[in-house]
């Protein structure tokens, strides 16, 4: 409109125009550039950027250091142009650079020719055999990033790498990255301990009495130091290898100090079995499945474990192996297989550490802020043990009752302790009263009468049926418990409610109970927390 | 290589010592009170009580730490000298190339702005700060040439409790159960009260059991909320259905100890009538209300609330049940005169967080005594470290007094159990500098706690990662002048 208010130009869009978009009020169309090429190009002032839609002195071609010479640039148009007029213009913003003699041509070909550099045509002039290898590699390089030739394979490349970019990684993992030679900090003896007083430089090493080879490397670097963990000739590493998985399935270790094979630690049970493991592990290439496989079918794994008064009062650790294993579980894996037989387990994996239940202390740490947590929500509160909020001055409870170390110091190994602290946990702790209140919903769910589902919840926790006496004595405990449950409901509520939530629709409240104090005493059965 | 030859070169003298039966230190103890350190089988209740090395002055200890650590020069270690030159500028020579937490550059010499008198037969020095404190002086003896190595909070407390100043290793409770096992198998052995709302620097780390079995570790009891952790029956569980399910509990484990004749499921029906017990047990002595109302009033106790006058009184009934170790953290001890609260002036935070403590306190030692438990139970009360003889930098314009940290000279106080009462140990120079007489090291304390409970520090030891460790490191010697 003009300043009277009347309408000069008027346009209709049959679609919403994009965000930005110019319009010409005599209905001339801007040409848009797919592709610029020029035979030199400044630093940062590449000819692409004559063609980048931006506007002012900070976006152009530019060609300082190649004054005085023959320039020429190629662009090539994105879209045909219907035909008509063409308008050029020329912007220039530096006067000490500005064209000297100006020319333009314009062709019709499908695919132009790309401006030449300069410097390549410099070395194209030379011939081939003084040409130097850099001038070669320049050469080479343009051919593979610019040649028509190549044009194909580019973009067969271009299209996987963008199929590539399209997969989305399902989990970030941190990277560890070497920061290279020339930006390494220099580290120094600390005289006396004072960090103020530097002493010579030290560099990264390895003792030499452990791996003499390393010594002959000037900086060894952790390739050198993973090279040499599994070299053939180096016996430590598949040794206490499988030493480790030795111990987490029969629970101690060939040498029983796993976490010490030198003078302070003891001698192999079994050195000629601890031999054969260490190079079968090598020959499995270091297949942990399939050692572990080796393991537990071996004959020693599948022996009875049942203990004689002999066998006992001769050889109480079992180290002579005349007997299976019979071992506590770890103090995530009680609480992760709990939280399993009551079908609660998530097997959610990867992403940050989650807060499962944990009792209010009312505290804070020292000069921190509180130390209680918000429960996580959803399948995070049921999240395996691994995944568990760990805060080294004040480890989950439960877990810490189980032997689970403070993480402060490297532990190789854990003791297992048997302590009324962990009766209590099991008996008590709200992640474990609401396991044995979604085992007892399973049950209701998996047979009539209460036998049958004793039985079921029996066969869910143990992956055995329970025998007469085992089944009769607690159908006994659900017929004694429900009689008292029945004549309170709301205390029959509670047990079976608090904290998993509301019961089904028309459930028996006082079944419920009865079975939720069933469940808990089958999670905390002697045979749940061992494994044998 | 050959087998054989490898085998001999791996057979150190170590290895012979040990199968020959002569064993190195502790090493048959240590198995012993480790039945499961190595194996499947845990035949024996880690916690029972056993023997220490000879006759021990003190069954249990009663541990008193003041949490960020009390100016020593306000309340023991009288400085007239100090007081003369208060506004003088600190001497260089106490300064250069020291580290301190919050001062640099030349700070001011502080004298004690409270009053200090002698007190009972002995004639022992304290400040009016600590009034209920005066009446017991021939009870307690007082140690003003401490040392330690760490000036900032928790290295420092990790240190005296764990003679170490990072974290991992385990703390003087631990090794006490470890070593003692306990007398009580309704209770814990060890167990950890906390008050004034924060835990202590370390975290758990000040009472954990570091490597040695987590059955060591110090459980925290609360006179809010369940008093050990998971002690209550869940909401819907009355005692009798509790009793009812374990009596089932235990006949299905009876089932499997018949099948599987494995000696731990045997202890884990034994561990599940403990925590049985417990269950009654724990509530109960955690308890006050029962306590008469005279008692209630000296210790300045009020039933159902958390202070530290509640856990002194709890200390007295813990060890009135035989627990070993009772161990108090009372936060807000750090007198950096950075707010009315931390500062030491006349009526400032001192004389209000004092009251706090030494009545109650005070009360402790008079109620053991009466109760015929002084005699055998080790009283410990102290912080840290120390704290500056001069104002500290930060506070240096305004007009509340504080002090900075010191680990250079300190005071720390031992009650009861075969210490001398009524005694100084040593002596700070005439400006609280630096120890003039008979130095303690952290490490000689601890040496000292041991030898008290009947053990050669150097021979209670556990072994990790190849090395056999204990409280004092590689450090201590016993103080006998603290002993009666």
């Amino acid at each position: 409109m003009d300043e009277e208010r009347v309408i000069l130009w008027e346009k209709t869009y049959e679609k919403a125009p994009q965000r930005e978009a110019i319009e010409s009020l005599d209905g001339a169309t801007t040409a848009r550039f797919a592709r610029a090429t020029a035979s030199y190009e400044q630093n940062n002032f590449t000819v692409d950027e004559a063609i980048d839609g931006k506007q002012g002195q900070e976006s152009g071609w530019a060609i300082a250091g190649g004054q005085g010479r023959n320039h020429y640039a190629i662009f090539e148009l994105k879209d045909p142009l219907p035909g008509g007029v063409l308008n050029f213009r020329l912007v220039q913003n530096y006067p000490n650079h500005a064209i000297g003699k100006f020319r333009l041509s314009v062709t019709n070909a499908k695919n132009p020719a790309l401006a030449f550099s300069q410097s390549l045509t410099s070395i194209l002039d030379k011939p081939t055999e003084k040409r130097s290898p850099q001038e070669q590699k320049q050469l080479l390089d343009y051919f593979v990033k610019q040649g028509p030739a190549t044009q194909r394979i580019r973009e067969q490349v271009a299209s996987l790498r963008n199929q590539l970019n399209q997969i989305k990684p399902s989990a970030t993992v941190p990277m560890l990255k070497e920061v290279v030679e020339a930006n390494r900090r220099e580290s120094f003896i600390h005289l006396r301990g004072s960090y103020l007083s530097k002493g010579p430089i030290v560099r990264a090493g390895f003792p030499s009495a452990l791996a003499p080879k390393l010594k002959n490397i000037d900086t060894p670097n952790r390739l050198d130091l993973a090279k040499w963990l599994i070299q053939d000739d180096n016996p430590l590493t598949p040794r206490v290898t499988a030493n480790r998985f030795w111990e987490k399935i029969f629970g101690i270790g060939l040498v029983a100090t796993s976490e010490e094979f030198g003078a302070q630690g003891e001698l192999p049970s079994h050195p000629k079995l601890l031999d054969w493991l260490a190079t079968e592990i090598v020959a499995m290439d270091w297949d942990v499945k399939a050692f572990l496989k080796l393991l537990v079918t071996s004959d020693t794994y599948r022996q009875n474990s049942h203990v004689t008064d002999e066998m006992a009062a001769m050889d109480p650790n079992n180290r002579l192996l005349a007997r299976g294993p019979r071992l506590r579980l770890s103090a995530e894996m009680v609480r992760d297989q709990a939280l399993a037989v009551a079908g609660l387990l998530s097997s959610k994996m990867y992403g940050h550490p989650v807060k499962p239940p944990q009792p209010n202390m009312g505290l804070k740490a020292a000069f921190g802020s509180g130390i209680d947590w918000k429960t996580s929500k959803g399948e995070d509160r049921y999240r395996r043990g691994i995944y568990t909020t760990w805060r080294r001055s004040n480890p989950y409870p439960s877990m810490a009752t189980f032997d689970a170390p403070n993480r402060e110091v490297c532990s190789v190994r854990r003791d297992r302790t048997n302590t009324p602290l962990q009766a209590l946990v099991t008996l008590n702790d709200p992640v474990y009263v609401e396991a044995a209140q979604s085992l007892a919903r399973a049950m209701k769910t998996r047979g009539n009468s209460p036998a049958e589902q004793l039985e079921k919840g029996f066969e869910i926790c143990l992956s055995r049926n329970p025998s007469k006496e085992e089944l009769d004595r607690l159908v006994a405990l659900y017929e004694e418990v429900r009689s008292d449950y029945s004549k309170d409901l709301e205390l029959a509520r509670k047990m079976a409610t608090d904290p998993i939530g509301p019961a089904p629709k028309d459930s028996n409240l006082a079944d419920l109970a009865a079975l939720t104090v069933a469940g808990n005493i089958m999670l905390n059965l002697d045979e749940m927390m061992m494994k044998r | 290589m050959n087998p054989l030859l490898e085998k001999i070169q791996l057979n150190t003298r170590r290895h012979f010592l040990q199968n020959c039966g002569v064993g190195l230190g502790m090493g048959a103890l240590a198995q012993l009170m480790s039945p499961d350190a190595f194996g499947l089988s845990a035949p024996q209740n880690p916690l029972l009580p056993r023997a220490p090395h000879f006759a021990p002055k003190a069954k249990r200890v009663i541990y008193l730490h003041l949490t960020g650590s009390p100016p020593h020069l306000d309340m023991w270690d009288y400085k007239p000298e100090l007081g003369k030159r208060t506004d003088q500028d600190c001497p260089d020579e106490f300064v250069k190339g020291k580290k301190f937490a919050f001062t640099s550059g030349t700070p001011k010499l502080m004298g004690s702005p409270r009053k200090f008198a002698q007190y009972g037969k002995s004639g022992m020095w304290m400040s009016d700060a600590i009034p209920h404190l005066h009446e017991v002086a021939d009870d307690l003896c007082v140690i003003n040439s401490m040392h330690t190595t760490q000036f900032n909070h928790a290295p420092a407390e990790l240190f005296v409790h764990t003679g170490f100043q990072q974290p991992g290793r385990p703390s003087f409770g631990a090794w006490t159960t470890y070593g003692l096992g306990s007398e009580n198998q309704d209770l814990p052995g060890y167990v950890v009260l906390i008050s004034s709302g924060t835990q202590p620097n370390g975290g758990k780390n000040s009472y954990s059991a570091g490597f040695i079995p987590s059955v060591y570790q110090g459980v925290q009891c609360r006179s809010k909320g369940d008093p050990v952790l998971y002690v209550s029956d869940p909401p819907g569980m009355t005692r009798g259905l509790r009793r009812s399910s374990l009596d089932a509990l235990r006949d299905l484990n009876n089932q499997a100890a018949q099948k599987f004749a494995h000696p731990e499921t045997l202890t884990r029906i034994a561990q599940y009538e403990l925590a049985y017990r417990m269950q009654a047990s724990v509530p109960e002595v955690m308890d006050i209300k029962k306590e008469s109302k005279a008692t209630l009033e000296s210790y300045g106790a009020v039933p159902g609330e958390s202070s530290f006058a509640n856990n002194c009184l709890l200390a007295r009934r813990l060890a009135e049940k035989d627990v070993r170790f009772i161990q108090l953290f009372d936060w807000g001890w750090d007198f950096h005169g950075t707010r009315e609260d931390t500062s030491i002036n006349k009526s400032g935070g001192l004389v209000k967080k004092c009251a706090t403590m030494d009545k109650p306190v005070a009360a402790l030692i008079k109620d053991l005594k009466q109760r015929g438990l002084f005699d055998d139970t080790l009283i410990i009360i102290g912080g840290e470290f120390g704290r500056t003889p001069f104002r500290e930098g930060r506070t240096s314009k305004g007009q509340l007094l504080g002090r900075d940290h010191y680990p250079d000279c300190f005071t720390m106080i031992m009650a009861g159990g075969g210490v001398k009462g009524g005694h100084v140990h040593g002596a700070s120079d005439e400006l609280g500098f630096n120890v003039a007489k008979d130095p303690v090291h952290v490490h000689d304390l601890q040496a000292t706690w041991m030898h008290l409970l009947g053990f050669d520090h150097e021979q209670l030891t556990y072994r990790f990662q190849g090395r056999d460790y204990r409280l004092t490191d590689v450090h201590g010697h016993v103080v006998k002048d603290l002993i009666a």
